[in-house]
């Protein structure tokens, strides 16, 4: 038997610890957590709402993310016009921006006093407090995330098979449709899973401008304010029952594409 | 008739070409690698921009740039010209029947079928791209190409890494497909022997320019430039007087003298190798070192050993031709219109 260099050992004891100590809060949860004191929270009354907020805010957002995002990634990926690099700058900024910092500069360009915020009352919108604000946060958090993912994929696709496609007759738009975007979805929903995990988990920028109505994390940290440690655990735990999923079978499916 | 004209900036270097192919001719574009030939063909597809030039197929302007703009320019999509390259860039998530049947205007599967029959592709219809063979992905290459009705079509360097029985069984099928056709063809290669065996003519390229031009046997018999022939496989110049030489290319000569054939020349004999069917010569000739492989060993047993160099092409002093296109007689007359 080949006897491993003291080197490998250590790169092998290292790893096991890495990953003890990134999972570590995960098994905690699973051993602070009993059943009975799940059942004991989740069972008031209007418990559950937040998990509704929290889903119905954070798919909407992902809807218009999906939507605007995926056309503009392409258009980063595809276009080699300079005017697009500055749109790409301003996609990372915020992909790197703290999302308190999102929070405090969205009060200065939306809320009531501002010119949008004006505009926004004039179709019955308010960006303070609302479900609508709850959304607007969600997508600042988890947009950048989703655009510049899709971007890396799209820019992965072989030039020659494009070429190719449109040489048989494919215009851009049927190029995309039948050979970008079916070739690029596995890794999209990678993208798109990510981004499904930072929207619901959203709380720097909600903290500040979308405290009302409730969605999950502000439930977890009103109740860690003013129940307890023990109260807030199950909704972490429902938290992460609804944010991971998506996440995991979005890399399975990519892991499986990729063979 | 396809007929090209431009110039085109590249990292490498720009690249200055022209050319006409009419329907049912095949040109050959040779030359080593980096000489611009891929350029070339991209410029005609529509996937590149030349800095000025003309590209019409069928009487139909394709591309035309000038000095001041853009008049013209048909997309990719719309120019019904097939380019094959080396490699096959299958559609991964489509299986062979759907990339055979993927090309838009592209003829039914019945009439298609004796054309996959021959590609040999009918079993492979339900399996994936990635199931695929190099050979086998090329020949599905090829028929999704040929499946739709194209105007004219461009090989790039089509049967590249494939093994040599493939690639000369392949060639001889899609000599066969294309000669129902009767479009313009132009294919790229940096090896002479699949140029001159599938072209008519040929252009020999070099750094972005065209040495030469002209009928793939007529310029392989008779290259104009001492260059151009050593572009072509003439390995040796030998002068025969003082004002001319000719070139010698090592397989078109043989051992023995036979002054009606060509020109005899003694030489000494260096070193010989038995390489199992012919014999290896390194040989002295007019003070100049060549090998050469002979079907026997016949010249080794001669007391005055001489060779034959088969009616080789004679150069004059001003032949020393220094990469320019010279004016490039063309003999393929009548079929070419020379636009330049």
């Amino acid at each position: 038997m080949r006897r491993r260099s003291l080197l490998s050992w250590l790169s092998i004891v290292s790893t096991i610890a890495i990953w003890l100590i990134l999972i570590g809060p995960l098994i905690t949860l699973f051993v602070k957590l009993s059943p009975s004191e799940i059942v004991s929270a989740l069972d008031q009354p209007g418990a559950l709402s937040p998990l509704g907020i929290s889903v119905a805010s954070a798919a909407i957002a992902l809807a218009f993310t999906v939507l605007g995002g995926t056309p503009l990634a392409y258009a980063l990926a595809r276009s080699r016009r300079r005017g697009l690099r500055w749109l790409e700058v301003g996609m990372l900024l915020m992909l790197l921006m703290p999302p308190l910092v999102i929070g405090l500069l969205l009060v200065f360009m939306l809320g009531p006093l501002t010119p949008l915020g004006e505009l926004l009352s004039r179709v019955h919108l308010s960006a303070t407090n609302t479900f609508f604000a709850l959304i607007v946060c969600e997508v600042y958090e988890a947009a950048p995330y989703y655009v510049l993912g899709a971007q890396s994929t799209f820019a992965g696709l072989d030039q020659a098979m494009l070429d190719q496609a449109s040489l048989l007759g494919n215009t851009p738009r049927e190029r995309f449709f039948r050979i970008s975007l079916p070739l690029s979805l596995p890794q999209l929903s990678s993208s798109l899973a990510i981004a499904w995990a930072r929207a619901i988990g959203a709380f720097g920028a909600v903290v500040i401008v979308a405290y009302h109505p409730y969605g999950l994390p502000m439930q977890v940290w009103t109740t860690l304010n003013e129940v307890g440690l023990s109260r807030a655990l199950p909704y972490a735990l429902v938290l992460l029952v609804v944010s991971l999923p998506l996440p995991l079978l979005a890399y399975a499916w990519s892991r499986y594409a990729q063979r | 008739m396809l007929s090209a004209n431009f110039l085109i900036d590249r990292r490498e270097g720009d690249v200055e070409l022209s050319f006409c192919v009419p329907p049912g001719r095949r040109l050959g574009i040779f030359g080593p690698s980096g000489a611009g030939k891929t350029t070339a063909l991209d410029v005609v597809a529509g996937l590149a921009m030349p800095r000025h030039g003309d590209v019409s197929l069928a009487g139909r302007p394709l591309t035309k740039v000038t000095a001041e703009d853009r008049t013209i320019f048909v997309p990719p999509h719309e120019r019904q010209v097939g380019l094959i390259r080396q490699r096959p860039t299958l559609f991964p998530h489509l299986s062979v029947r759907e990339n055979l049947l993927y090309g838009k205007g592209v003829k039914s599967f019945e009439l298609l079928a004796p054309m996959i029959e021959r590609l040999e592709l009918m079993d492979l219809l339900t399996s994936r791209p990635r199931q695929l063979s190099g050979g086998e992905a090329q020949r599905v290459s090829i028929a999704r190409t040929l499946a739709r009705e194209n105007q004219a079509l461009l090989l790039d360097e089509p049967f590249q890494g494939l093994d040599d029985r493939l690639r000369t069984e392949l060639l001889l099928v899609l000599d066969e497909l294309l000669s129902a056709l009767q479009i313009p063809v132009v294919m790229v290669a940096h090896e002479l022997e699949l140029v001159s065996h599938f072209a008519d003519d040929i252009i020999v390229v070099e750094n972005g320019r065209a040495l030469g031009f002209g009928e793939v046997r007529k310029l392989l018999k008779e290259p104009p430039s001492v260059k151009l022939a050593s572009i072509l496989g003439f390995t040796h110049f030998v002068a025969i007087d003082g004002l001319r030489r000719i070139g010698i290319h090592p397989d078109r000569m043989f051992a023995g003298a036979e002054p009606t054939r060509g020109y005899v020349f003694p030489v000494s004999i260096l070193s010989t190798k038995d390489v199992g069917g012919g014999v290896l010569y390194r040989l002295k000739l007019a003070d100049q070192q060549l090998v050469a492989s002979f079907a026997d060993d016949r010249l080794s047993h001669s007391e005055d050993p001489k060779v034959t160099v088969l009616d080789p092409p004679v150069f004059g002093q001003d032949d020393e031709c220094q990469g320019i296109w010279r004016g490039m007689t063309s003999s393929v007359e009548g079929a070419v219109d020379e636009r330049r």
